[in-house]
This record gives C-alpha cells, sequence and structure tokens, in this order.
C-alpha cells in the first residue's frame, strides 16, 4: 500500500492551497455568469425587449405616391402614370416540364418575347421567393390579352405601378429635372429622414430641391411573423396610411415657356424672363435639353440616350445655362461702372472721351468692338448706347478697380442668388484681392478688361437679370425663385406661399441714379446697339446688349451675344418683366443676335402670340434650324 | 452496508439539487419544442433517460468505490472501443453518430468519466517525486490524446474541448509542475493563433487586412520559424554546455527561452494543419463572432444575437412557462439542447437564471465538501474531475448564450436535451455520492 493512499487529502498543507484554488476558481466562473445575466436580463431589458419585438413583425412599405409639379396656368409638367408590369411566380408555375412550357411558350407569344429569354430570366433568379419580373410598362392591350387567358397561364401576374411621368417631355427639362434610385451617398445623409434602398429621390431641378416636399410620407403595413419568416396574421393597428406628395406649383407659364424655347429654338443658349417685382421666374430655357423621361423607366433605348447625353461634353445638356453655367458679363458689366460714376460725381456725365477705335496703353492695344471704325467724340450716354469700349477704358482708370468692383458685388455679382434650384454658380468678380490670392499681381489692363466684363468676369444669367431688376426697382431685387406656392394634394388647399425676399438692397445709391441708368438704357433701344432689334415694338423696353468673348485662339473667336432688358418702362413695376438672353457662338450672325431674340421675348409675353405669329409680325425668318 | 448508515450518509443536497434541475429540464424541453410537432415528444424520452440516469446513480452508491478504480481501466478500453466502431457510422448533422433504433449513443460522453477516472487512478499511483517528472505528465496527457484524437475525427470540437479543463484540473490537484501546466495552456493558444487571425482577417477585414496577410504569408512565417528553430538548438547547446564558458547565471535564461521559444515553434507550426485540416470556415468565425456579432447579423452573429434578445427579453420575472415570446416563435436554434438556457431565462426570466446558478452552487457545495474530506487522492483527484468537466460544461453552455465564449455546441448539464450527456451527468453525481458516502471505510481496498 502506497504511503501516500494512507494519509488523508486534507492533512497536506499543498493540497490545502489548490483546493482552495480549485474553489475560488469556481464560484468566481458561477459568479461571472450570474453577472452577465443580471446585467443582459435586467440592466438591458428594455433594450432587449424592445429589440425582439420588431424582430417578429415584418413590415412591408407601401411607397407614396410623389407629389405633381404644376405651373402656374395649371398645367401638371410631372405627374405619375400607372404602367403595367408582368410577373411569373416560380412557386405557382408548374413544375412538370411539358406543362411549364406550354405556358411559357404562349406567354411568349403574347408580349413577343422569345422563349428562351423568360427561361433565362426564370433561372438567374431560381433562388428568389418573390416574384421575378419578366416585363416592364407591358402595353394595355397586351394586359388585355393576358387577362383573358388567365386560366392558361397560372403564375402569370400582371401589377400595376406608378412611375413618373414628364407629359411635356423637354419642355422645362431643366427647372424639372428627374428622378432616380438613390445612390449610397444620399442614402447616407438621409437614412435618418427614412429612406431605403432603391427608394427613389430627386436628381437634379425642382424634383430635388423640392424634395421633401414632393416626396410624401411612406406607409407599411405590418405582419406577425416567426423565425421562418411565415405570416401568422396582419397588425391592423400598426398600419400607417402612406400620405401622397404635396403639389408644387411653379411660377412658370407653360404657354410662355414653350414660346420662349421655340424663340431660343436650337440655338445653344439660354433665355431667362423674371418678374422684378417678386423675383418671380416666368421662363426659364436653356438648349440643349434633354427628356427626363429616359431617366425613369430603364430600357435599352433610354440607356442609349442617357449615354448620349453623358457623352456629349460640348453641349452638356444637362447644364441649366441660365444658372449652373458662367459667362463674361461683356458690355451688360458697364451699367455697374455707370452706377459709380453718377453716383459718386466721379466723371461729369457730360465728359466726352474720343474714340478712335484703339486704346493704348503701355504699348499694349485695347480695341473697341466698332475697329476699324470710330465712334468720335461720346459723352456717358454715348458710350453706352453705342456700347463704346474706349469710353469705358477712359473712365475706369479714372473709377478704379476698387470701386469696380465693390460696386459689381453691391448689386450682387459674385454671390449665389439663393434660387431654389440646385448647383447654383456664383461666378467671379475679380479685384485687387482676388488676384493676390490667385497668387498675381494687378495690372491697369486689368482693369480694362474689367469694366467690358471680360477677363476674370463671370457671371451667371441670373446675376445679370438681377441687376437689371435693381436697375428696374430702383435700388432693390427680389431673391429669384421658381415655386410659387405649396398645395395639399388632398383638397388643394394652400399650404405654403413663397413670399418674395429681398435680395439686393441698395441704400447708398439715390433713385435718380437708376433713373438716368434707365434713360440711357432706353438710348441703346431707341437709338443705340439695340435699335434695329426693337425696330417696330410699340412697347417701351429698355436693355443692354453685349458681346462676350467666350476663348481666343489666334485663329477663331468664340463669342457669345447678350442681351439684358426690361420694361415696358411706362407700366407700373408689377406688370415689368426683366429678360436675359444669351446666345453662344453667334460669330455676329443675324440669325443669333440676342437683342432680336429678346425683343420677341418681350413681345411673346405682353401679346400672348406664339413664335410663329411672332416672327411673321417682325418678319424673322422661320426656320427648321438655326445652328 | 446497513440501511440507516445508507439514510444518514446519503447526500440529500446533492441529490434533489440535480432531481430539481432535472424537473426543470423536463418543463423547459417541452415548452421550448412546443412549436415543434416532430420534437413534441422530446421531453418524455428525457424523462425515460432520467431514470436510466437515476439507476445507475442508485446502483454506482452500493458500489464499493475501490472498483471505480480497479475498473477504470477496462471502462477506458470498452469506450475507446466504442469510440472506433462510431466512426464507421453515417454522418449526422455533420458527425459521425452512432444511432441503434433511432437512440443515438454518444461514447464520447461517456468517455469524459472514464478518463477522469483512469487519470486519477494512474496519477494517485505515483510517488510525490515521481509527479514531478516529465514523463509522469506525458503520460498523463497520452491518456487523454488518445479519446480527444477519436473524438477530433468524428469530428466532435465542443466534447473535445471538455478533455482539456479535466486534463489540467487533475493534473494541477495532483502536484503535476505548473510550468508543465502553463506550458501546455501556452502551447493550445499557440495552436490558436493561426486560425484565430485567420477568422480575424475574414470576418472583420473581409480577408483584405495587409498586415495580417503578410503575416498568414508561408514565406515570412518560414523564415520566422527557421530563426526561432535556429535560436533554439544554439540555447539547447548552451544549455546543456555543449557550448562552454557560459556563465551559470545565465542558464536560467536559455531554460525559459526554450520553453517560451518551443510554444512558438511548435505551437505555430501545428497551428497551419489544424487550422486547414481540422477547423472549418465556419467554426474558425465561431471562435470570434462573439466579440461582435453585429457583424453579421444574419450569419454567422445571428444564433448570438438571437440568444442575447431572447434573455434579454426575459427580464427580471420572464414571460411565463410556454408564454416566451422568441422561445415559442422558431427564433433560436437547437433550443432544447445546446440553447436551452435562454429558454429558460426567457420563460422564468432573471429569477430562473439565479435558480439555475444556485442550484449548480449547490452541487459544487456539496462537490467541493466531498473533495475536502476525501479519505485519498484517488477520490479527490476523481471528484476534481468531475467538477472540472461540469464546471466547464456549464461555464461554456451559458457563456456561449451570454455571448461571452465563443459558440461551440456542448449541453448545460442536468437542463439539455439528451440522453448520453444526462447520463453521464447522473452517474458522475452518482461517483461524487459514493465517494462521499465511502469516506469513512478506510480499508476499502
Amino acid at each position: 500500500m502506497n504511503e501516500s493512499l494512507l494519509r488523508k487529502p486534507k492533512d497536506s498543507r499543498n493540497f490545502q492551497t489548490r483546493f482552495i484554488i480549485i474553489t475560488i476558481i469556481i464560484f468566481f466562473s458561477l459568479f461571472i455568469i450570474l453577472f452577465n445575466a443580471l446585467l443582459i436580463q435586467v440592466i438591458r431589458n428594455p433594450e432587449f425587449s424592445q429589440k425582439s419585438s420588431s424582430t417578429r413583425e415584418k413590415h412591408i412599405y407601401i411607397p407614396p405616391i410623389r407629389g405633381k409639379i404644376i405651373t402656374s396656368d395649371g398645367k401638371e409638367v410631372a405627374n405619375n402614370r400607372t404602367i403595367f408590369n408582368l410577373y411569373i411566380d416560380n412557386n405557382v408555375l408548374e413544375k412538370n416540364i411539358s406543362k411549364r412550357q406550354k405556358v411559357l411558350l404562349l406567354l411568349s407569344k403574347i408580349i413577343n418575347f422569345d422563349y428562351n429569354d423568360i427561361e433565362n430570366i426564370i433561372k438567374s433568379k431560381v433562388n428568389t421567393k418573390e416574384e421575378i419580373l419578366i416585363a416592364e410598362n407591358i402595353k394595355f392591350s397586351t394586359v388585355q390579352i393576358i387577362k383573358e387567358y388567365t386560366d392558361q397561364l397560372p403564375g402569370v401576374i400582371i401589377k400595376e405601378s406608378l412611375i413618373r411621368e414628364y407629359p411635356y417631355n423637354e419642355t422645362l427639362s431643366h427647372v424639372l429635372g428627374f428622378i432616380g434610385p438613390i445612390d449610397p451617398n444620399e442614402l447616407a445623409l438621409k437614412k435618418n429622414l427614412g429612406y431605403k434602398q432603391f427608394d427613389l429621390i430627386g436628381k437634379s431641378g425642382i424634383e430635388k430641391v423640392y424634395e421633401d416636399e414632393l416626396r410624401g410620407k411612406e406607409g407599411r403595413k405590418v405582419y406577425a411573423i416567426n423565425a421562418k419568416m411565415v405570416i401568422l396574421e396582419e397588425i391592423e393597428e400598426k398600419e400607417i396610411k402612406p400620405e401622397p406628395g404635396n403639389e408644387v406649383i411653379l411660377s412658370i407659364d407653360l404657354e410662355f415657356q414653350k414660346n420662349i424655347e421655340d424663340i431660343l429654338a436650337d440655338r445653344t443658349g439660354a433665355i431667362l424672363a423674371i418678374r422684378p417685382s417678386n423675383g418671380e421666374i416666368i421662363g426659364m430655357a436653356s438648349y440643349p435639353r434633354f427628356d427626363p423621361n429616359i431617366y425613369i423607366l430603364l430600357t435599352d433605348e433610354n440607356n442609349e440616350k442617357k449615354r448620349l447625353i453623358d457623352l456629349d461634353t460640348k453641349g452638356t445638356p444637362l447644364i441649366n445655362r441660365t444658372l449652373q453655367a458662367v459667362y463674361p458679363s461683356a458690355s451688360i458689366f458697364k451699367l455697374v461702372t455707370t452706377t459709380a460714376i453718377l453716383n459718386e460725381n466721379l466723371i461729369s456725365p457730360e465728359k466726352q472721351f474720343y474714340c478712335g477705335g484703339v486704346y493704348r496703353l503701355n504699348n499694349q492695344e485695347f480695341g473697341c468692338w466698332i475697329r476699324p471704325g470710330s465712334h468720335g467724340w461720346l459723352n456717358l450716354e454715348g458710350g453706352i448706347a453705342n456700347s463704346c469700349n474706349i469710353y469705358f477704358f477712359n473712365a475706369s482708370l479714372i473709377v478704379g478697380i476698387d470701386k469696380i468692383s465693390q460696386y459689381a458685388k453691391m448689386y450682387g455679382f459674385g454671390k449665389i442668388t439663393g434660387i431654389d434650384l440646385p448647383s447654383e454658380k456664383a461666378g467671379i468678380i475679380p479685384s485687387v484681392q482676388w488676384k493676390k490670392e490667385q497668387g498675381q499681381t494687378w495690372f491697369q489692363g486689368d482693369t480694362l478688361n474689367t469694366v467690358i466684363g471680360q477677363g476674370d468676369v463671370k457671371v451667371t444669367l441670373l446675376q445679370l437679370a438681377n441687376l437689371l431688376s435693381v436697375i428696374c426697382n430702383k435700388g432693390y431685387s427680389f431673391k429669384p425663385h421658381i415655386v410659387k406656392e405649396i398645395r395639399s394634394p388632398i383638397d388643394g388647399s394652400l399650404i405654403r406661399k413663397i413670399e418674395p425676399e429681398k435680395h439686393i438692397e441698395i441704400k447708398n445709391v439715390d433713385t435718380k441714379t437708376f433713373d438716368i441708368i434707365e434713360k440711357y438704357l432706353r438710348t441703346v433701344v431707341t437709338s443705340g446697339t439695340a435699335k434695329w432689334a426693337f425696330w417696330g415694338n410699340p412697347l417701351k423696353f429698355v436693355g443692354k446688349t453685349g458681346t462676350g468673348e467666350m476663348s481666343k485662339t489666334p485663329t477663331t473667336r468664340e463669342t457669345c451675344s447678350l442681351f439684358a432688358g426690361y420694361g415696358p418702362i411706362d407700366y407700373p413695376v408689377e406688370d415689368r418683366i426683366v429678360v436675359v438672353v444669351l446666345v453662344e457662338n453667334d460669330n455676329n450672325e443675324y440669325l443669333k443676335y440676342a437683342a432680336r431674340l429678346a425683343n420677341m421675348v418681350f413681345h411673346s409675353w405682353f401679346t400672348k402670340e406664339n413664335f410663329t405669329q411672332t416672327a411673321k409680325r417682325y418678319g424673322f425668318p422661320i426656320k427648321e434650324s438655326y445652328r | 452496508m446497513k440501511i440507516s448508515k445508507f439514510f444518514i450518509s446519503f447526500d440529500y443536497i446533492l441529490f434533489f439539487s440535480t432531481i430539481l434541475l432535472t424537473i426543470l429540464s423536463i418543463f423547459f424541453i417541452y415548452s421550448a419544442n412546443l412549436s415543434k410537432p416532430e420534437l413534441h415528444y422530446d421531453y418524455i424520452k428525457q424523462i425515460i433517460f432520467a431514470i436510466i440516469g437515476l439507476t445507475f446513480l442508485i446502483a454506482i452508491l452500493f458500489l464499493p468505490t475501490k472498483y471505480l478504480t480497479s475498473l477504470s481501466l477496462w471502462f477506458y478500453i470498452i469506450l475507446i472501443l466504442g469510440l472506433i466502431i462510431t466512426l464507421f457510422f453515417p454522418y449526422v448533422k455533420g458527425q459521425r453518430r452512432l444511432s441503434i433504433l433511432g437512440f443515438s449513443l454518444q461514447f464520447s460522453e461517456f468517455m469524459k468519466i472514464a478518463t477522469i477516472l483512469l487519470l486519477s487512478t494512474f496519477l494517485a499511483k505515483k510517488t510525490e517525486e515521481e509527479k514531478k517528472k516529465l514523463e509522469t505528465y506525458l503520460k498523463a496527457i497520452l491518456i487523454v490524446i488518445i479519446p480527444v484524437g477519436l473524438i477530433l475525427l468524428q469530428p466532435d470540437l465542443g466534447t473535445m474541448l471538455v478533455f482539456i479543463p479535466i486534463l489540467l484540473a487533475i493534473c494541477f490537484m495532483a502536484g503535476i509542475k505548473k510550468r508543465y501546466l502553463l506550458y501546455t495552456i501556452l502551447f493550445i493558444f499557440a495552436v490558436a493563433f493561426i486560425p484565430t487571425i485567420t477568422a480575424i482577417n475574414h470576418l472583420f477585414f473581409n480577408n483584405e487586412n495587409e498586415i495580417i496577410n503578410l503575416i498568414l504569408n508561408i514565406k515570412y512565417i518560414t523564415i520566422f520559424l527557421t530563426i526561432i528553430l535556429i535560436t533554439i538548438i544554439i540555447s539547447i547547446f548552451a544549455l546543456f554546455n555543449i557550448i562552454k564558458g557560459i556563465d551559470e547565471r545565465f542558464r536560467i535564461f536559455f531554460y525559459w527561452y526554450v520553453f517560451f521559444a518551443s510554444i512558438i515553434l511548435i505551437g505555430i507550426t501545428i497551428s497551419f494543419p489544424v487550422n486547414k485540416y481540422v477547423l472549418k470556415e465556419y467554426q474558425r468565425d465561431r471562435l470570434l463572432i462573439f466579440f461582435n456579432p453585429e457583424f453579421d447579423k444574419k450569419g454567422k452573429g445571428f444564433h448570438i444575437i438571437q440568444s442575447k434578445n431572447t434573455i434579454g427579453n426575459g427580464g427580471l420575472l420572464g414571460k411565463g412557462w410556454t408564454k416566451g415570446d422568441l422561445t415559442q416563435n422558431y427564433f433560436l436554434p437547437e433550443q432544447a439542447t445546446d440553447f436551452i438556457y435562454p429558454v429558460i431565462a426567457e420563460e422564468m426570466g432573471f429569477i430562473g437564471s439565479l435558480l439555475i446558478v444556485l442550484l449548480y452552487s449547490l452541487i459544487f457545495f456539496r462537490g467541493l465538501t466531498i473533495l475536502f474530506n476525501a479519505k485519498d487522492y484517488i477520490n479527490a483527484y476523481i471528484v476534481t474531475g468531475i467538477l472540472a468537466m461540469l464546471l466547464f460544461h456549464i461555464l461554456e453552455s451559458m457563456g456561449m448564450c451570454l455571448g461571452i465564449m465563443p459558440i461551440t455546441g456542448i449541453p448545460l448539464p442536468f437542463l439539455s436535451y439528451g440522453g448520453s450527456f444526462l447520463i453521464t451527468s447522473y452517474i458522475a453525481i452518482g461517483i461524487l455520492m459514493n465517494i462521499n458516502m465511502n469516506r469513512y471505510n478506510l480499508y476499502d481496498y
């Protein structure tokens, strides 16, 4: 017998130590377990009990009906259309191969599909339990035929769904924008607003800016389920009915919009018409345009069109040229300097400068547009009426660049107007400070370029419209906006009215100064550069022409023709409109002269005549294309 | 043995804790399978198993303690044969199972008891000096490694893991040198190294973590291991005085260097085949998913999230028997076997958890008392082994449900559905009670 067996273990010192260690380990482990149970069951219980109730419900979301977009004359420019989609329920579809073939062959004959295509679609999605989408947007006549053959087509399902539709296609496309599936970045930003993957969201234009109004509220049906995802029952008290999105009423007049689009025709450019008395935009055309409907349904045809749009880097159809592109402001910018001259009495309006066609500064030549001709002696009124560069070169060196950029900023150049459309450009107004920030020094030549709106001056048409609005209102302007009011989709009652908001308010300029400028602008139309364009128009419009140099190479010279004006000046301010017209690559062509188009725009607004009538009245050639 | 003596020395606390747990088990197996018609009669089967277990328990009480040791080798050999036979049976749920007439017999469960008995017998016969030798420890490991290897071939990772605490606990109690035990523990961690970082890379970095990919690159590992091998050889030379002129005081440094470096060398070398052939991908991922189950909510993290939800949903007082929201709606997998604890926790709340832990504590309290009063070392080691087995089962099974342990499906003693382990547990309790009864029969050999 072993000795160790004869002695009781507990008498050993070592045994006692080990026994204590083992005891500690056992009760410590049990304590850890109990502590964790306490933590989860008692302390963190609320969090878990909430969690577990949501896992036992299945939520089926019902998308809301998107709000309509309506113009001021009551036309629906964006609404929803019912389409029919064809699905196949694989669970109901016959398992017997020959019967199944029979069904699919009949179906392929009806919807004019290849039998193998249908088989391939089903095969590719054989693992999904949901119904398989076979064809989208099938014709109503086809739907009728399928309904006739229902008993021969088990497993074939037709479902209705609503899609966005823009009934006027290209008209107003830049303003409306379009909707599309939400992308990961947008999803990350809008997740807490209830957006989910595959939701549709406004991608540009009104659809984007007024997304919150148009979207409506998502509804849901709640079902109780078990872990095998089998629906047990509907929980009706938790059901939320979807709320349709609000109707957005535009200040655009659709008839007028169509007219100005006809007037612009296929010239690359833009036309903007705005009411100076409250900032409402009544017409906004930009060419090239696009058809927003191609972004809604994913068909091969639409994809091809989208691809062509993406490839068109010169025409850039998606760019709204009234506010998403910047141009040299050209001679219209002379009004800024004129304001400075008149307001601060820097030069007498009667002081004359001589225009010989060329201005020399430090061995550099700066030309007038009339070169090789000349304007002769001109005072301020003559300088504006004839848009003489030489007069303003002389004047600019007296006024100085600091004053010019100060007045330009006062008029709202160099900053966004805050219109309710996305991606507005701010433009650039150069100054000594600005050029320093670019790492360059200011030369006097830069002053000469700036005063005639060339060089680094970059403005949007909206800012030009704003400039004219300030002059028209004699010292203030309203924030341009395109949406007039938001209405309830149910009873059409007013939910929100967009009140005009002051954008620019100039206090230190006398109203008399604006009267004088208006007089000068009238001279432009009666006897100046826009004389022939407005010939025969009985209403008293005022305006300023401009020719901007887009790019200059030794061989080619790309210019753009500009006109900004308002009127009629004998009408009350509430009835006047401001019109800005831009045509790119005008090459001094008669048919691309912006002032002529502006005249027709004015006429069309005040007489409600369409393009053909207007063009006939002014002897404007009606052509298929004006390119 | 006289009847009166039997009733006096009968361990009522241990016995009734066990019976109470079994009754709880039957009620909650019924509740867990309520929504599964095909498993509806499992609770009746559990009653039958409990009765069989009880019969074994009573039978063991009348067995003289010395047979436990003298028969242990035969018991061990028979079960080894049983494990070998099991390997010729077809797979059921990914494991080879010996099943006859619908009842499956898991020798691996009974093997735990046999190993405890044989290991205790083996170690108790060694003198204090012999126990300090490495040779003894290696033989002890051999006793354990045979069933472990056979169980791994089934393969049944969870059951295999139980043998590690059994080995460590008995050897610790027997006074094997602590550095050997430390070596074993570190060695197991070293073997787990490659699977762990592979799982980290797979789960949390989508196999794209550059540093881990660099570590896992076989080229760099080979260079690293070669360097360690060379240094080990140099150290061994220095240690055994083949390289002469080294100060005696530095010997100890070389000893510990060989100690730790060999763990790294052998552990990581074995780690590669373990990673590649033994562990499946899901097992590797399960090792780590409990750190952050939200990472793969619907896949690997599903069990653990659902289990925690179910436990948390119980609250303080529970939802009531057969009224658990999640339990009754198929949300938990394997809820009668591995995930029985969440069922109890949801339907009885924290009170239920407290009750279970209390009953287990009573068992351990009695177990430790029996251990302390054991009449000799064999019995002390047997009790230690049994307590280690029960503790590991409780800690792993409940810890897994609570999300503090990796997921391995092992049953909760007395509560989980399953005949073999229930009978094993009853046998274990029977052995405890037997040792308790005979603690004064000093010359019962």
